[in-house]
C-alpha cells in the first residue's frame, strides 16, 4: 500500500499511481504560477520526469512528499519563469465559465483582479498560491521554498499590500496598475 | 507599538501567524487607530478576494487526459539504460500496457479465490481523492468522471485501518420480481494499511449469514465460502474456463448452515498483485464505461440516503447481464451513478434494462461507509466476533485458500516442472511467488516475476496442463524455442491508453504450462523464452 517506495523503488504501476494522486497538485500549482495552460500542460510533463529521476533520493524523514514536491514543482516554475517574457494573463484565458459568471462589470473587475495577481513578482506569487490557494502555514511555505520565516511574511506582506493598492487604485477609478516598488 | 509596527504585521496577523503578545499589541494598537483599522480592513479584502480569485482561476484547469500517456513515454526514454544486453530492446518504445494480462487468471491456481475480484474492486473505490478542488462552481459530468477518477485513482497510505462496508444487488439475469435468485449481500472490509492484515466478509442483506469471509491476521489465512452450484444459463462454461460464473438460480448452498472457515497457518505474503476475475462486474469497470460515454449526462444533485449531497450521472451503455438464455453480449442499459459532491467519489451505482417493456434493475451498488479508522481500532482479524461461522483448523492447508509467499530459487528447483531464465537480465530484479502447501501431485503452481525500473516485466506463471485450451479463441501465432517450449501468443492487447503488452501460452515438453505476460514487444518475448531453462533438480 506504501506508494511513494514502491514507486522509488521502479514500480512503474506505483508511479502511475503517484501520478494520477497528485498530478493536480502539480498542474494547478504550475497554471497559477505560469498564467497558461500550455505552459502548465508541459511544466507537469518535465516536473513528474525529474520527480521520476530523483525520487530515489528523496527522503521522507527529512520532508513530507508533498512537500518535496512543491519544492520541485516551484523550483521548475520559477526557473521557467526566468528565461520567460513577464508574466501576462491572455484574456482569452478567462473562461467562458467565468465570463458568464462575471458578466460586464464584474468580469473587468475579475479581470483586473486576475491580472493584479499576474502583476505579481514570480516569489511573491508563489508564496501567495502556496498560502491563499493551496492554505499552507508561513513555517510550511518557509520549508518548501527553504527561506527563512521571516521572509515568507515579508513576502506575503508585500505581496498583499501590492494586491490591496491594486484594489484600491481600481475602486477609485484608476485604470492603470501600478506595480509596488519590491525589494527582494 | 506604532502604525508602521502595526502595519507591517497585519498581514500576519490577518493569517494567524504572528505571537500572542504580537497580536496583543495589535489589538491594543487598533483600538486606538482609525488608519489602521482601515488598513486591516483593506487587506482583509484583498485576502479574501485574492484568495476566491485563485480558486475560481485554478477550479477548471485539470491536466489533459492524454497526460499520463505522454508522461510514460518520457518515462520509457529517461530510464532507457545506455548499456546493457538489453539495450536492444529499447532500440524502439515497447507498446505495453501497464499491467500484466490477467486474462488468463482465475484459472486453476486462481479458481477458489475469486473472493480477491471482490476485494480487489473495494480496494479499487476505496480511495481517497484529497486534491480535487471543492468549489461550488457548476460542474459537468466530464468534470465529475474526470473528478471520480483522480479520487478512485489516489491510494490510501499510511497508517490506519481502511474500512469499507458496501451493499450489493445482483439479478443479473435479469429477472423480473418474485423469480428466480436475486442476490443481495453486504461487504465488509478491513485492511490495515501498515501490517497489511485485512478481513472481508459477505454476507447476506436480508439473513445476515454469511456467504464467504477472507481473512490475514499475521498468523493464520482464514477462508471460507459457500458453494456453487453451477446451473448457470451457460451451462457449458465450466470450472476449467477460468471465468467466474454468472448463475442465475440457485447459486449458493444453504446459508442457514454454519459456514465452514478454514484457519491455516500463514506467517507472510508475497507482494503480488491480485487479480481481478472475469465476468464481475466491478465498480470499476461500470465507472470507467460510463467515463468512457461521450454522452453520459449530468441529471442534477440531490440528497443520498445519508443525507449528503450528490451528483448524478446517467448514461446508456452495455449493461452485464444474461438475458434469454444465453450470453448475448452485453445488453444496454441504463447506468445511473451518484458521486459525491464533496469527495467525488462513487457512492452508488444502479443499472437498468428494459426487458418485455418493464424497466429491470440488474444491479446495484451503494458504498455505505468508506472510512480510515485510527490505528488500534478494535478489529478482530481472526473473525472471532463473526457469527454464524464454524472455524476449523487446518494445518496443512489443505482446504484453505493461502495468500501467497515469496519462495527463493532453491525452494523452487525443488518441485517439479519449474523454469525460469537461465540468468536474471541486466537491470531486473526476480520475485517468485507461490501459494503454500501445494499438493505434491499436482502440477506446482507459482509466479517468477522480472521486473526493471522502468516498469518492464516478464512474468512466467505456472498453470499446470489443464488451461492450454483457454487458447484456442484469440491465438494468432505458434513459435516453438529451440529447447522444444512451444508459445501461442495471443493477440496483442491494447490498455485503455492503447499500449499493447504481449502474452502467450508456454508448453513444456513435460506437459505442464505456462502463461506469459510481459511489456515487451514479441520478438523480445521470444527471445526470452529462448532462455527459459527447467530448473528442477
Amino acid at each position: 500500500m506504501q506508494i511513494i517506495p514502491r514507486a522509488q523503488s521502479g514500480d512503474r504501476e506505483a508511479f502511475a499511481v503517484l501520478f494520477e494522486q497528485y498530478k493536480n497538485l502539480v498542474y494547478k500549482t504550475a497554471y497559477l504560477m505560469l498564467g497558461e495552460s500550455t505552459e502548465a500542460e508541459d511544466a507537469l510533463q518535465e516536473i513528474f520526469v525529474q520527480v521520476y529521476k530523483s525520487l530515489a533520493g528523496f527522503d521522507p524523514r527529512k520532508a513530507a512528499f508533498t512537500t518535496w514536491l512543491y519544492r520541485v514543482t516551484f523550483n521548475h516554475c520559477l526557473n521557467h519563469r526566468r528565461k520567460k517574457r513577464p508574466f501576462t494573463l491572455p484574456l482569452e484565458d478567462i473562461s467562458p465559465a467565468l465570463k458568464s459568471e462575471f458578466p460586464g462589470a464584474q468580469l473587468a473587475e475579475e479581470e483586473v483582479l486576475q491580472q493584479a495577481i499576474g502583476k505579481l513578482t514570480d516569489k511573491q506569487r508563489a508564496v501567495v498560491i502556496l498560502r491563499y490557494f493551496w492554505d499552507l502555514s508561513y513555517a510550511e511555505i518557509a520549508q518548501i521554498l527553504d527561506l527563512p520565516l521571516g521572509t515568507v511574511k515579508s513576502r506575503i506582506d508585500l505581496a498583499l499590500k501590492t494586491l490591496r493598492k491594486v484594489l484600491e487604485e481600481q475602486e477609485s477609478g484608476k485604470d492603470s496598475v501600478s506595480q509596488m516598488e519590491v525589494c527582494e | 507599538m506604532n502604525c508602521e509596527q502595526a502595519q507591517s504585521l497585519l498581514p500576519a496577523y490577518l493569517d494567524g501567524e504572528v505571537t500572542s503578545s504580537e497580536r496583543a499589541l495589535i489589538l491594543a494598537h487598533l483600538s486606538g487607530c482609525t488608519v489602521c483599522q482601515q488598513e486591516l480592513d483593506l487587506l482583509s479584502t484583498a485576502r479574501s478576494q485574492v484568495r476566491a480569485a485563485l480558486q475560481r482561476r485554478a477550479v477548471q484547469a485539470v491536466p489533459s487526459r492524454e497526460a499520463w500517456s505522454r508522461l510514460e513515454t518520457r518515462l520509457t526514454e529517461a530510464a532507457q539504460p545506455s548499456s546493457s544486453m538489453f539495450a536492444a530492446w529499447f532500440s524502439r518504445k515497447a507498446p505495453r500496457a501497464d499491467r500484466a494480462s490477467n486474462r488468463f487468471f482465475g484459472g486453476v491456481a486462481m479458481q477458489k479465490r475469486w473472493i480477491f475480484s471482490a476485494l480487489a474492486g473495494v480496494i479499487a473505490l476505496s480511495v481517497l481523492g484529497v486534491l480535487v478542488a471543492q468549489t461550488a462552481t457548476p460542474v459537468s459530468a466530464r468534470q465529475i468522471l474526470d473528478r471520480a477518477q483522480e479520487a478512485q485513482s489516489a491510494q490510501n497510505e499510511g497508517e490506519g485501518i481502511q474500512h469499507m462496508r458496501v451493499e450489493t444487488y445482483h439479478n443479473l439475469c435479469a429477472r423480473p420480481e418474485g423469480q428466480g435468485t436475486i442476490v443481495a449481500t453486504v461487504m465488509e472490509s478491513y485492511l490495515d494499511l501498515q501490517s497489511g492484515y485485512f478481513r472481508t466478509t459477505i454476507t447476506e442483506a436480508e439473513t445476515g449469514n454469511a456467504r464467504e469471509v477472507f481473512a490475514f491476521d499475521g498468523t493464520y489465512t482464514y477462508s471460507g465460502y459457500r458453494s456453487v452450484e453451477v446451473k448457470g444459463e451457460n451451462p457449458e462454461q465450466g470450472p476449467a474456463s477460468g471465468e467466474k460464473h454468472v448463475v442465475c438460480d440457485q447459486p449458493w448452498g444453504n446459508t442457514d448452515d454454519l459456514l465452514t472457515v478454514y484457519r491455516a497457518p500463514q506467517s507472510s505474503v508475497a507482494g503480488v498483485n491480485l487479480p481481478m476475475s472475469k465476468g464481475v462486474h466491478t465498480y470499476e469497470e461500470i465507472f470507467q464505461e460510463m467515463r468512457d460515454n461521450p454522452d453520459a449526462e449530468l441529471l442534477g444533485e440531490e440528497t443520498w440516503i445519508d443525507g449528503r449531497a450528490v451528483y448524478v450521472l446517467r448514461s446508456h451503455q452495455p449493461v452485464k447481464a444474461i438475458v434469454d438464455g444465453e450470453k448475448l453480449g452485453p445488453p444496454m442499459g441504463w447506468v445511473t451513478s451518484y458521486f459525491d459532491t464533496e469527495s467525488y467519489k462513487m457512492v452508488e451505482s444502479r443499472a437498468t434494462i428494459e426487458r418485455d417493456g418493464e424497466e429491470l434493475l440488474v444491479y446495484s451498488y451503494r458504498v455505505l461507509a468508506d472510512e480510515i479508522l485510527p490505528v488500534g481500532s478494535d478489529v478482530r482479524w481472526d473473525l472471532s466476533d463473526l457469527q454464524g461461522i464454524a472455524i476449523v483448523d487446518d494445518p496443512e492447508g489443505q482446504h484453505a485458500d493461502l495468500l501467497p509467499e515469496v519462495v527463493s530459487e532453491e525452494e523452487l528447483a525443488r518441485t517439479p516442472s519449474a523454469y525460469l531464465l537461465s540468468s536474471i537480465p541486466d537491470d531486473f530484479t526476480l520475485e517468485i511467488s507461490a501459494s503454500p502447501k501445494q499438493p505434491v501431485d499436482q502440477p506446482f503452481v507459482y509466479v517468477a516475476s522480472y521486473r526493471n525500473e522502468a516498469g518492464d516485466y516478464f512474468v512466467i506463471q505456472s498453470i499446470g496442463p489443464k488451461e492450454v485450451k483457454l487458447v484456442a479463441d484469440g491465438s494468432d501465432e505458434t513459435y516453438t524455442t529451440a529447447s522444444g517450449l512451444t508459445l501461442t501468443f495471443m493477440e496483442d492487447v491494447k490498455d485503455r491508453s492503447d499500449k499493447l503488452f504481449t502474452s502467450a501460452v508456454l508448453e513444456t515438453p513435460e506437459g505442464a504450462a505456462f502463461i506469459l505476460n510481459s511489456t515487451l514487444p514479441r520478438d523480445q518475448v521470444k527471445t526470452l523464452a529462448e532462455d527459459l531453462i527447467l530448473v528442477s533438480k
